[in-house]
């Protein structure tokens, strides 16, 4: 234990630091998770974070005590600890076991044990998948520590090893997919598109997407056809920012000759809100302006030319001021009626 | 798996609440929503709409009551407490109007969420209804302080006594002190959003200027790049918006309404904005002596408060003193404890708001005997917009199958049937292709198109030069 402290201690006396002994703290929260000894780590971290900072190394002693297993015992793999609160306690990180204890935390608590967590996590160390699973759980199952947790999520992500594991962590679709955008809570809607957002601008998300290009489009389409209006709008926002950022460019190619995806955003072409039908032309321009169609777009495209280019033609008008929004429009009629 | 946040999770069918009265204990993982011990419903038919109370170009806030939580017995509001209170404000914003600005407003909304403070407006609740976002907030009953300078004058009264605008500035400066600490700055500091409770709580509001109520029918939809808050109480940096601005722009607003709630009025109130604008940035700062220099009535002002105003009123950012600097000035000496500020509370209550009615008449007992006299609550019709698809989109699809529009009657859009769907009626649809038959849509699972490795290499680079065909026209 001297050995840490003494890393930690900084070379003048800070006494004040080397008061902190974070395995104790830690030994105390494992044995019992209540809220105040999850707080009185957090101000332990907090007083080890404070300036002078810790030098990197002694950053990433702090991490590693936040991200050590207590169980991880030789031959047995680290410890996948299931994402439900009941089994797998004892195996959590402390850092799991913050987030675990959020549901407990009193309204402010929460916020500053999310701030604290960002900030010892500042770069972001790799993460585990257990701690997305956890984290996203919570998020589904307690509102009120959706956007603290959202914060601290999406900062995570900025390392793109992150974003990966993420991704690819089993409560991704079924979750953060499939249940946090089409809650009722509009806190939880509008937060889990952000982590959409940020997840999919992330570098790592292309070779997901080509890898698990059916599973995702699967999931993604409840959110295109929703009825609920902001997850309708959100989610087609997305998909047209997915589809055209340069390193997606596979998977937008094998979006755009599918005749079902042009099915649906035909559909949603002629949604009855102007915002919704705005935002599925954003998806639709693609297919039209794509000079390698399939015989099947094609066909279908040449089927409805007539009504398309009456449908679009000066459509949207509030809209001509952003982007080059007037431009694409009149190619997209363009092109349309030379098929 | 049912997640726990189902339509609305009725205390009384889980238990939670125990004897009426007292808030639910919290079990671990029921844990109350953000703001306050109570869950507050979160599906638009779980609410009684009473009144309008604002209107503005996006959006409208109403008085209104979670239904289902009627057996409650309803505690009228103490600023503090946060005792069941069944009444609350909806704050109803048609997204359909949004365009781009859309993001600014879910910021707004989320920063709303995660504060909660007694001298900042409590938000209960988001959810969606059709196109409208629903932001369920805490109801003020008497209004903001613009209202009740608007009653004061009406009797005669110039403006709020030098006590009540200690007290008022006092909960406004803690309630900044809190919103900086949290890193938000509020941009639109003014007695129009310093809102008033019937036991006298003071809660500032209506924070970021996301123009929800703000930009009027004039301006363009979408200005939020441009500042749109008015620009009396405006800080000369803000203007200028060369080096951008900081909290500092909010103490110079609290100074304005400081002189506002003496006066009545911003000092240059009844100058047109491009006035306002060249005075704040040329001239010296306004104070109590603008006004007699404009001829208002010479009313004696206390030095500390002229000091308070001076303070707040620097025009260099710099040297204007901070929220905490400013709590600690000598008018608020007696309002440093609890037992001074209720004081001062009670004061208030005697002085200003006996004079005040409610807005929206939410006081417990009033509010029975009103829905005795039958008043109405307001009722929505259907969702507008869910049937009218525009005209003319009945999309054919190669396979035969096509999307036949339930064509709504007398729905939205023009009445007479578009042009050709008639035309395709009449003819048996000449776009029709008959041979291929009419079976149901099949989902073809997508085969990967399969492309050999040399063909794929160039054809990944004449793709490039499409990608950059797009890119001529470019994308947002």
């Amino acid at each position: 234990m001297a050995g840490i402290l003494k890393a930690l201690g900084r070379k003048s006396s800070d006494d004040v630091k080397a008061k902190v002994s974070l395995p104790a703290l830690i030994a105390s929260l494992r044995a019992d998770p209540s809220p105040s000894n999850l707080e009185k780590l957090c101000e332990g971290v907090d007083v080890l974070l404070s300036p002078p900072s810790p030098s990197p190394s002694e950053l990433e002693t702090l991490q590693n005590l936040l991200l050590e297993r207590p169980t991880a015992a030789a031959g047995s793999p680290a410890g996948e600890p299931g994402p439900s609160k009941g089994d797998g306690e004892e195996e959590r990180s402390p850092l799991e076991m913050c987030v675990g204890g959020m549901p407990q935390l009193e309204f402010e608590k929460k916020k500053s044990t999310c701030a604290t967590l960002l900030n010892v996590l500042s770069p972001p160390p790799p993460l585990p998948t257990s701690f997305y699973t956890l984290l996203t759980t919570i998020q589904n199952s307690n509102a009120p520590s959706c956007l603290p947790l959202g914060n601290l999520l999406r900062h995570t992500l900025s390392h793109p090893p992150n974003a990966s594991t993420y991704l690819e962590s089993p409560t991704f679709l079924t979750v953060s997919i499939m249940e946090l955008p089409l809650s009722p809570n509009f806190d939880v809607l509008s937060d889990a598109f952000s982590t959409l957002k940020v997840s999919f601008t992330s570098p790592t998300s292309s070779p997901y997407l080509e890898t698990n290009y059916t599973p995702f489009f699967t999931s993604f389409t409840h959110l295109l056809t929703s009825s609920n209006y902001v997850t309708r709008r959100f989610s087609l926002q997305l998909l047209s920012s997915v589809l055209l950022s340069r390193s997606n460019f596979n998977v937008m190619m094998r979006y755009i000759s599918s005749l079902p995806s042009l099915k649906q955003i035909m559909n949603l072409l002629r949604d009855p809100h102007p915002n919704i039908q705005y935002e599925s032309f954003h998806v639709f321009k693609v297919f039209v302006v794509n000079p390698r169609k399939t015989k099947e777009v094609e066909e279908v495209l040449r089927l409805n030319k007539v009504k398309l280019v009456k449908f679009l033609e000066g459509r949207w008008k509030d809209r001509e001021g952003e982007g080059n929004f007037k431009g694409e429009r009149e190619l997209v009629r363009k092109t349309l009626e030379e098929l | 798996m049912a997640s726990l946040l189902n339509a609305f999770n009725n205390p009384k069918d889980e238990g939670a609440a125990g004897s009426s009265g007292n808030p639910p204990s919290p079990t671990p993982d029921k844990i109350a929503d953000t703001n306050s011990e109570i869950l507050w419903p979160l599906l638009p038919d779980e609410y009684t709409l009473t009144k309008i109370i604002g209107k503005g170009a996006f959006a409208t806030v109403y008085a209104a009551t979670a239904k289902t939580t009627e057996e409650r017995t309803p505690v009228p509001d103490a600023s503090s407490t946060g005792q069941y209170y069944p009444h609350c404000s909806i704050k109803i914003l048609e997204l359909e109007n949004v365009g781009s600005s859309l993001t600014d407003i879910l910021n707004e909304v989320r920063i709303m969420r995660s504060i909660s403070h007694r001298n900042v407006l409590d938000a209960y609740a988001t959810f969606v209804r059709g196109s409208q976002l629903w932001l369920v907030t805490q109801i003020m009953a008497k209004g903001s302080c613009l209202n009740a300078l608007g009653v004061l004058q009406e009797r005669g009264i110039q403006g709020f006594d030098e006590k009540s605008i200690q007290y008022v500035m006092n909960s406004t400066l803690r309630g900044l002190q809190y919103l900086h600490s949290q890193g938000h700055i509020h941009r639109d500091v003014k007695a129009g959003n310093i809102l008033l409770g019937s036991l006298g709580g003071v809660r500032l509001a209506d924070f970021g200027v996301s123009g929800w109520l703000k930009s009027s029918q004039g301006e363009s939809r979408d200005c939020a790049k441009t500042f749109v808050g008015t620009p009396c109480w405006m800080a000369p940096e803000v203007m200028e918006q060369i080096s951008g601005y900081d909290y500092g722009a909010d103490v110079w607003s609290l100074g304005i309404t400081c002189l506002e709630l003496a006066k009545g009025y911003a000092p240059y109130a009844n100058f047109p904005p491009m006035k306002v604008l060249l005075m704040t940035i040329q001239e010296d700062p306004p104070s109590f002596n603008t006004y007699e220099d404009l001829g208002g009535k010479g009313e004696k002002h206390s030095k500390e408060i002229k000091s308070f105003v001076n303070k707040c009123l620097q025009k260099d950012p710099s040297k204007r003193q901070s929220v905490d600097e400013l709590l600690s000035h000598k008018i608020f000496s007696h309002l440093s404890d609890e037992k001074g500020i209720n004081k001062a509370r009670e004061e208030f209550r005697n002085d200003i708001l006996k004079h005040i009615d409610d807005i929206g008449n939410t006081d417990p007992d009033k509010v029975v005997k009103e829905r005795a006299a039958g008043t109405k609550p307001i009722v929505f019709e259907s969702t507008p917009g869910d049937e009218d698809r525009p005209a003319g989109t009945t999309w054919v699809f190669s396979d035969g199958t096509s999307q036949v529009v339930k064509q709504g009657g007398g729905g939205g859009g023009d009445d007479d049937e578009d042009f050709f769907d008639k035309f395709e009626k009449s003819t048996g649809g000449e776009n029709f292709d008959k041979d291929r038959g009419n079976e149901p849509e099949k989902v073809k699972d997508e085969k990967e198109p399969e492309k050999d490795p040399e063909k794929v290499k160039d054809e990944k680079d004449d793709n490039l030069d499409f990608m950059d065909e797009f890119e001529k026209i470019g994308t947002e």
